[in-house]
């Protein structure tokens, strides 16, 4: 610190000095202290925001806390609302597009929407909750896509003879035989179909089980599939009848009955299953919370501290470059605080591993990346392993955020998966496995593009940068090795066969086979530090296509959902990484700007080496 | 100890680290194009003309699922590539070729008479763990267990390495003994493992294992003591007739057979119905794709048409299938009645599986399975039985065999009829896991001494 002060001994300086220390130092704990009282304060309000105020005096967040039992899990209305708007319309709350006249601009939650359809009010159906994009399927309906992307059940109605017709057409062709409409038109069917079910009462299971051995049942009767006739089963349960008076006072608009109805159905509930009651109302909480949201936006700042810090360095003294970068890294570890108690959380509600399918495994292996860079960015401290950080960061929850579109983010797992001793070794391994190679990945894109567009990778921070994507990539081969070999002996311990060459374990074996390619390459000095980067950056395709272009081939061509399109994505970040390998192996090192060779200072002698990336 | 590097020496060439990485290339490329395949092919077919072979011809159309979703017209264009085989054996022998050549016995004196000894013992120890049959089978039946006996021979072994080989090659060694231990567990599996289905209706019992890769046409006949006499005409020899037109004879067959079309996989349509009773109704077969790999949870459903011919008189052109609908084809022959069934592949058991009872738990208000389980019981032909449970992730071990919950055998009217048991026989199951074992150390011991020595190096230039 010593050499980089000012040598003056003039008192004003003096002031001037201590005073910039005193900022430089109070910057980053300003700004944590500041990020982490939002944090906190949101906590206690999470209940009441975007649930409560402003529609009317109905009190959503307590209905929205009521556990019932869809698709097999106990969940919060709340969940539900969510999981069957994101289902219909890709939206998670009622956006411009579905509100009626009269209800100003303002969004709204999903469990306002939850709670008219289960009341049968009419807004239900005038709401355009039923989003559709194909031309053909609007044609069907006599309608062109400058109608709109959002419709109602009042303007499908007319049409659902027609739609019905066209799907059962389509079902009767195998999968893959299926045009883009077909496919559309099976997708709005059963969009139909859920709404009709949520109506009359098929779904969900609201009545909880009453005794030992029994279940949750559903209120209408399964087998006739109306409410006109109660289901047998439900009969003799108290919760029938608080859960039809609850039902009724928000048809008649009674407010006051409804809360009263809304807290008397939750006191019987609590009293047949306290601890999964208990859960519902937490993870009402947690969605109301959304802390994925907060880390997203966490992350992004961090980045952008990042990358500003990185390209003023230059121009900031070594001490506000110190500030920058501790700001920076502050709230890197905040978004991960925020990262890991949502993925504790939802451990905890699950009963389970933290991967379970490929929603938690993008969440998953966001929070592993940033694990791994805040280890080494304490070692290193350039800066650098922060920006990918932040940048992965980023990128993993908004495909998670994509992903939940398919459905409850905590669904059940199918007999052969539903192994916690497994799902907590070998898939939470290979999962690390990917996180690692993403990290080497994206370490060697920003050393590739800091290198060649700005100044700032200097000797020093390039070797030691390569020297963290060899750790990270050493990293990489380990866990997914094991995690790949754990793979096959969980396959024959259930199924009697070590490895089967099926597109999941092949998927994982290349990124073993390419984590030792680049190994062996940097051991046998084949290459020096341009040609580890661009391996690592092969390493990022290598991973996207395991993650999630073999999941791609084995739900075929035609899918409905998020993965439509999916492909493209996966070839345009694949090409995307093709294009910087390819410029950085095109262009020279020593015309890289940061590796330039520096104009002669004087009384220095030019150094007869060539610079270390070569 | 290693031999010389000089440009005469082949193994020198065979050594080189720049083959590996070729290798190592052109095995990921061949994993790429082996997984693309199965969306044409089924998973066997492509293990068989992808992995296990020396060379393959990749047609440019598996590209086609990415890259262009329209595959209405083929390209018909392929390129030669090297097979799973070869490229295995190349990278086995670059591996051995690389240590004879590369890595050198740095130890002298007492430290190599340590290192090497603590080398003879772990292996030793390791093949006593496999040689004493109850200890592999206790191996099998847990992990954690395996875990713990492996541990001392796995440290010596390890130790070993080190004091030979140096602190920087040391862990090298010891990755590479669990890679072409790997390697060679997956040539056992390829050479010795079998795997069939069982399937067992409730309250009855089996002893039959189905090869559901393979059919066998069975001509059947009623012999003394209620049994049953079946002849068997394996799949080659159907295929065989099938291409030529030449007929099938054999002493122990009644009439010769000939096969005019063999369907690797087939759906069935009525084409005639008397009326009344569902068993008068007649069956045509055509031949469809072959399940891919991509689809799972469906398996091939061969038919064959055929013509029976004995005494010179034709039975004609006649259907017989996988299906169990499609009724066999009776006829007599010197004063027997026989019948004639295709069917997949059986092996027996000297031993019979009853099923007692099957039980099928869903999740609340879905189709999605919770839990498949089956109450059997072994049943030897002394009269001796034992009691077994099995379930997902929990199989029945006996006679060398683990019998795993598959799935069910649902009856078109009732549900949940019976139980379908996979049945694997690995002798080589075990050499994964030690395979495991060791290379997860080797690669601790290797990384965990670069760590050291990067951490070292990166606080010496004090940064910041």
């Amino acid at each position: 610190m010593s050499k980089t002060l000012p040598n003056t001994k003039s008192a004003e300086q003096d002031v001037a000095h201590a005073l910039s220390r005193v900022l430089q130092a109070a910057l980053p704990m300003a700004l944590c202290v500041l990020l982490a009282l939002w944090l906190l304060g949101s906590v206690f309000t999470a209940r009441g925001a975007g649930t409560a105020e402003g529609f009317g005096t109905f009190d959503y967040a307590a209905f929205g806390a009521v556990p019932v039992s869809e698709d097999g899990r106990v969940k919060p209305l709340d969940t539900l609302a969510r999981n069957t708007l994101l289902q219909l319309s890709g939206k998670q709350s009622l956006v411009e597009e579905m509100l009626l006249p009269g209800e100003g601009d303002e969004g709204r939650p999903a469990i306002v929407w939850l709670a008219e359809v289960f009341a049968q009010r009419p807004e239900a159906r005038q709401r355009a909750v039923f989003r559709i994009d194909d031309p053909d399927v609007l044609g069907l309906m006599g309608l062109t896509v400058e109608d709109g992307k959002y419709f109602s059940m009042d303007q499908i109605a007319p049409h659902l003879k027609a739609i019905e017709d066209q799907a059962q057409l389509a079902l009767d062709l195998p999968d893959d035989e299926r045009t883009r409409f077909q496919e559309h038109v099976i997708g709005l069917r059963s969009s139909v179909g859920l709404l009709f079910e949520l109506q009359v009462g098929l779904r969900p299971h609201v009545l909880p089980p009453t005794a030992e051995g029994e279940d949750w049942v559903p209120l209408a009767n399964p087998g006739t599939g109306t409410l006109a006739e109660l289901n047998p089963a439900a009969m003799d349960r108290e919760t029938a009848v608080s859960w039809a008076e609850l039902v009724s006072a928000y048809r008649a608009d009674d407010p006051g009955a409804f809360n009263s109805r809304v807290k008397a159905h939750r006191r019987l509930v609590d009293g047949e299953v306290p601890d999964k009651a208990g859960k519902a109302s937490f993870e009402q909480r947690f969605n109301a919370y959304r802390p994925f949201v907060k880390s997203i936006v966490l992350y992004l700042l961090a980045g952008l501290m990042g990358l500003l810090g990185l390209l003023f360095r230059p121009m900031l003294s070594p001490g506000w470059a110190r500030s920058v970068w501790r700001s920076g890294v502050g709230v890197l570890v905040l978004a991960l605080v925020v990262h890991t108690a949502a993925l504790v959380v939802r451990m905890w509600l699950q009963g389970r591993p933290p991967v379970t399918n490929l929603y938690s495994s993008a969440v998953f292996i966001g929070w592993a990346v940033v694990v791994f860079a805040v280890v080494m960015e304490v070692i290193s401290r350039l800066g650098i392993a922060s920006l990918a950080a932040s940048i992965v960061g980023v990128a993993t929850l908004f495909i998670a955020h994509n992903l939940a579109k398919d459905g409850d983010t905590m669904g059940v797992m199918q007999a052969v998966l539903d192994s916690n001793f497994w799902l907590g070794t070998h898939v939470i391994t290979v999962t690390l496995g990917y996180a690692a190679t993403f990290f080497a990945g994206f370490l060697a894109l920003l050393y590739i593009l800091l290198g060649m567009a700005t100044p700032v990778l200097d000797k020093k921070s390039a070797r030691l940068l390569s020297g963290m994507v060899y750790a990270v990539v050493c990293f990489a081969l380990l866990f997914s090795f094991v995690g790949t070999v754990l793979g096959g002996i969980w396959a024959d311990q259930s199924w009697g066969r070590f490895w089967g060459w099926d597109p999941k374990e092949n998927g994982a074996i290349m990124i073993v086979l390419m984590n030792a390619i680049i190994l062996h390459a940097r051991w046998g000095h084949l290459v020096r530090d341009r040609g580890l980067m661009c391996m690592a950056v092969l390493g990022n395709i290598i991973t996207a296509w395991s993650w999630f272009g073999t999941n791609l081939l084995e739900v075929g061509l035609h899918s409905y959902g998020f993965t439509e399109g999916a492909m493209t994505k996966l070839l345009v970040f694949a090409a995307a990484n093709l294009v910087v390998i390819g410029i950085a192996l095109a262009v020279p090192t020593r015309m890289w700007w940061s590796f330039r060779p520096k104009p002669r200072p004087t009384g220095e002698p030019r150094s007869p080496k060539p610079h270390p990336a070569g | 100890m290693a031999l010389p590097r000089s440009p005469y020496n082949p193994l020198t060439h065979l050594a080189s680290l720049r083959l590996t990485l070729v290798l190592l290339s052109l095995s990921i490329v061949l994993i790429f194009v082996g997984t693309l395949a199965q969306v044409d092919h089924g998973i066997w077919w492509v293990v068989e003309h992808y992995f296990r072979s020396l060379y393959v011809w990749v047609p440019l159309d598996v590209f086609r699922p990415v890259f262009w979703p329209g595959r209405e017209t083929p390209w018909d264009v392929s390129f030669i590539f090297p097979g799973g085989f070869l490229l295995l054996g190349l990278l086995v022998v670059n591996l051995i070729a690389a240590h004879a050549v590369r890595y050198k016995v740095r130890a002298a004196g007492g430290t190599l008479v340590v290192g090497g000894v603590c080398l003879l013992v772990g292996a030793g120890l390791y093949a006593l763990t496999v040689a004493l049959p109850t200890l592999a089978d206790m191996i099998q039946q847990d992990v954690m267990l395996m875990l713990g006996i492996w541990a001392l021979p796995t440290a010596l072994v390890t130790a070993g390495a080190y004091l030979l080989f140096g602190g920087r090659k040391g862990g090298i060694v010891v990755i590479h003994l669990g890679l072409i231990l790997l390697l060679l567990g997956e040539f056992v599996t390829g050479l010795a493992a079998d795997e069939g289905r069982m399937q067992i209706t409730e309250r009855g019992s089996s002893n039959v294992i189905m090869d559901v890769r393979e059919v066998e046409l069975a001509f059947i006949t009623p012999a003394a003591d209620g049994r049953e006499r079946h002849v068997v005409v394996p799949e080659h020899l159907l295929e065989r007739s099938a291409k030529t037109g030449e007929p099938i004879e054999h002493p122990d067959l009644p009439v010769s057979v000939s096969v005019d079309g063999l369907m690797d996989n087939s759906e069935l349509r009525t084409t005639g119905f008397a009326g009344g009773d569902l068993r008068t109704v007649d069956f045509a077969a055509q031949e469809i794709d072959t399940v891919s790999g991509t689809q799972a949870d469906r398996s091939d459903m061969p038919s064959a048409y055929i013509t029976l011919r004995g005494g010179g008189e034709t039975l004609g052109r006649q259907l017989v299938s996988v299906f169990e609908v499609v009724r066999p084809i009776a006829f007599e022959a010197n004063g027997r009645p026989w019948r004639v069934v295709l069917r997949f592949k059986r092996t027996y058991l000297p031993y019979a599986i009853q099923l007692h009872d099957f039980r099928n738990d869903t999740f609340t208000g879905t189709q999605v399975a919770r839990n498949f389980s089956s109450d059997l019981r072994v049943v030897e032909p002394g009269g001796s039985a034992r009691e077994a449970y099995v379930k997902m992730n929990q199989p029945l071990r006996y006679d060398g065999k683990a019998f795993f919950q598959a799935g069910y055998l649902q009856h078109p009217l009732n549900r949940n009829t019976g139980t379908i048991l996979q049945v694997a026989e690995n002798p080589g199951s075990w050499i994964p896991y030690l395979s495991c074992v060791i290379v997860t150390v080797g690669l601790c011991g290797q990384f965990g001494a670069s760590l050291f020595r990067y951490g070292k190096r990166t606080a010496a230039q004090g940064v910041r």
